[in-house]
């Protein structure tokens, strides 16, 4: 079961009487709904083409940046110290290859494509561009909305239940990979809803009755306790919302249910596979828990429109914490299981066509294997794998040069990836914008420079 | 396929096994920074070691059992008691590169470290202090071994060499270059005059004792052999490889009597019971199985 549930007793300082933690509170403060109101939401949607179906996207980042080159994009026409050890296997797309050790993926190549050209990564060790497609300097003021923030400022919630961004990433030791994604200018109601992360106490709030629940007066009373901290932080953006969020949720038993995953179906979950919360990599990263790509469906069947999730520590730079080959033998089987059971799930459910599917992370590795055995960053080039959202998948787009160190076909940017999900969410990237905090209306991406990936469409 | 008698589990790649003297209890050493306690009658979970903030890679229990010692790629050794599972003691300072490698004395409370900083140091485990340093090898320090009677320390590297140590002067006494490529792991019997060493070479080599000299070599391991040890009456030698695959092998005829093919990924460590019934098995694959030897 996923750690959703917080401990029973909170913190005494951070507590109220009731035992609801000001944390807890402000965390549901930060899921509040868009700015939209429903019939500029039901227009803003109608002008997208998208109609009421409920589009989402389900972004899987492999913290620490995974090796393109033993997964998607294996070279074996490379000299030893580059090409590794691994073997490629055909798929069930006729001349394409990936490796040996995605033996699942191989058979289900006709339900995703595979961009082998990712370009424009910063080369930071974090999350950030995977979740807001833009470099950490120079941002505007009030930072780059993550993509699930914009999604919820300019869609807002598909159900009053649910918010429509959240995070499954846990806190880790290095905070740039744990980023559940910033609401930046989007403002603070935007922020996603981070369940695994410490501090978080029961969406049911332990502790509290429901008749307890049904008194408003109380509830009322704390969240004005609050308020008044948020307004010496100067955080008073979206507290309408705020309240309306915070009762939705508690009133509503659809998140907490989504996710309890003892409501699943233990053989599906069983094709899932499992794992454990704990980091995995030596206290650090994302946890490698195939059960997170369950919630993720969960979730998005509940109403959520963005799930991140952060999977495995792909940061394999060698021995003594095992090479790269040994880390890959060992996270590799764990994706190919993970992520197979997710679009095969989706498209069971017929959510193949909605939600659209990313894995990717913030770079790629050297193509020389260094002396423990181990990949180092590489920012130069990197691969992502997209599936569903309705896109023409069974293809690889783009390609790098023989040793996989550059791109030499068909060069995909990290906004150009953006710019695609926004278009499955209904978003056109060159109409929609968003302000900063001075007033600035801002693209959800360069759109001068970057669009739609045309070949998934 | 033969199944073990235990399968037990961590949440990362798991580096060592280790029996107690009783052979009631096995402890492992993972990459998840924990090592576990495990009964052997049960199967049970008896203690998670928490306290180290990287990767542990290898443990062993003192000799009348009361302690587990850890080293570990955080740089520091530590101290438990193997009983309650409570740290008694860090030992830091010693090195300054990762720790990958222990060996603890059976006559004494004493240990010998290898690390990533190229250096062999002993530790006076009861005082919690460092020797000098053991300077010579010019390669990251991937296994240390004490012979029978604690007065030799056999040491291997990725600069290709064995060396032999005074204990616990930390003298050096000899220097054999034994692989093409690193040594990975060595291993001597509680009784005779053998060394054993494997390495990225693929091959296990047999060595005299005393005087160094290469006795036979095993082949077999289709990757680099990760993992040595030998059976309490020195007559059985396993080795574990990056091939994923445990050998057996007769000593006497340097000729493999049993292959397990149980893991997914680099064997790491082979340890046997005291009494020689039970072999313990963990590798890369987050799994330590305990398999039931005769």
């Amino acid at each position: 079961m996923l750690d959703v549930f917080g401990p029973k007793v909170v913190d005494a300082k951070q507590a109220f009487c009731d035992r609801i933690s000001r944390r807890s509170l402000l965390k549901i403060g930060g899921l509040a709904m868009g700015g939209l109101s429903l019939p500029q939401l039901l227009e803003a949607e109608a002008r997208a083409g998208v109609g009421r179906s409920h589009k989402s996207v389900i972004m899987v980042f492999l913290s620490g940046g995974p090796p393109h080159q033993d997964m998607v994009d294996l070279k074996m026409d490379a000299p030893a110290e580059i090409r590794g050890e691994f073997q490629p296997i055909a798929t069930n797309v006729a001349g394409t290859q990936i490796c040996e050790h995605l033996p699942r993926l191989s058979q289900m190549m006709d339900r995703i494509s595979v961009i082998r050209s990712l370009v424009g990564s910063e080369g930071r060790h974090a999350a950030f561009q995977c979740l807001t497609g833009r470099n950490v300097n120079r941002q505007p003021p009030g930072g780059w909305p993550a993509l699930g923030a914009a999604v919820s400022k300019l869609q807002g919630a598909v159900d009053a239940g649910t918010p429509p961004f959240i995070s499954l990433s846990p806190k880790m030791r290095t905070g740039t990979w744990s980023d559940p994604g910033q609401a930046g200018y989007a403002g603070l109601a935007h922020a996603p809803f981070t369940p695994n992360r410490d501090g978080t106490v029961s969406l049911q709030l332990s502790g509290i009755t429901s008749e307890q629940l049904g008194d408003r007066q109380q509830l009322v009373t704390q969240l004005d306790l609050l308020r008044r901290e948020v307004d010496a932080n100067g955080e008073i953006e979206g507290l309408d919302a705020f309240y309306q969020q915070a009762f939705g949720i508690l009133t509503s038993d659809r998140l907490a249910s989504a996710l309890d995953l003892e409501n699943e179906d233990r053989r599906l979950r069983d094709r899932y596979g499992y794992g454990s919360d704990e980091p995995a990599g030596y206290g650090d990263a994302g946890p490698l828990n195939n059960q997170h790509f369950l919630a993720a469906r969960r979730l998005v069947e509940a109403g959520v429109r963005v799930v991140t999730l952060a999977y495995g520590r792909w940061d394999w730079h060698g021995r003594p914490h095992g090479t790269n080959f040994e880390n890959a033998r060992d996270h590799l089987p764990m994706l190919d299981q993970g992520l197979t059971a997710l679009l095969e799930d989706l498209q069971q459910r017929g959510m193949d066509q909605d939600v659209s599917v990313l894995v990717w992370g913030e770079f790629g590795r050297t193509p020389r294997i260094n002396k423990n055995g181990g990949r180092d960053h590489w920012p130069r080039v990197a691969c992502a794998m997209l599936a569903g959202g309705g896109m023409q998948t069974g293809q690889v787009i783009g390609a790098t040069n023989r040793l996989g160190e550059y791109a030499t076909e068909r060069p995909i940017h990290f906004q150009d990836v953006f710019a695609t999900l926004y278009r499955n969410l209904g978003i056109d990237v060159n109409t929609a914008t968003i302000n900063d905090l001075n007033g600035r209306p801002q693209y959800l991406v360069d759109h001068s420079h970057y669009q739609p990936i045309h070949e998934l469409f | 396929m033969e199944q073990p008698r235990f399968d037990f589990r961590h949440n990362n790649a798991v580096y060592w096994a280790a029996f107690d003297p009783a052979g009631q209890t096995l402890v492992t050493a993972s990459l998840d920074n924990t090592l576990k306690l495990w009964s052997l009658e049960s199967g049970a979970l008896l203690h998670r070691l928490k306290g180290h903030v990287d990767g542990v890679s290898s443990a062993a229990f003192s000799g009348d059992g009361s302690k587990v010692v850890s080293a570990s790629i955080d740089r520091s050794l530590k101290v438990w008691d193997s009983q309650t599972g409570s740290l008694i003691a860090t030992l830091t300072g010693g090195h300054q590169n990762h720790v990958t490698c222990l060996a603890l004395a059976k006559s004494a409370p004493l240990a010998a470290s290898g690390g990533f900083d190229n250096l062999v140091r002993f530790w006076d485990v009861s005082a919690g202090t460092a020797g000098a340093p053991g300077t010579g090898h010019t390669g990251a320090v991937k296994a240390v071994a004490f012979s029978a009677d604690d007065q030799i320390l056999v040491s291997g590297s990725d600069d290709s060499t064995l060396k032999w140590w005074e204990v616990p002067t930390g003298k050096a006494l000899r220097s054999v270059r034994a692989h093409a490529g690193s040594v990975e792991c060595v291993a001597l019997p509680g009784s005779g005059t053998l060394v054993a060493s494997g390495g990225e070479d693929r091959l296990v080599k047999l060595w005299d004792a005393t005087t160094g000299k290469p006795l036979t070599t095993l082949t077999g391991h289709t990757r680099f052999v990760k993992s040595l040890a030998f059976s309490p009456d020195g007559k059985t030698l396993a080795s574990g490889g990056y091939d994923s695959v445990v050998q057996l092998w007769d000593v006497n005829t340097s000729q493999s009597v049993r292959t397990i093919r149980a893991h997914r990924n680099t064997v790491y460590s082979v340890a046997f019971s005291a009494d020689g019934n039970w072999l313990a098995t963990a590798s890369f694959d987050r799994s330590i199985k305990v398999w039931k030897l005769g």
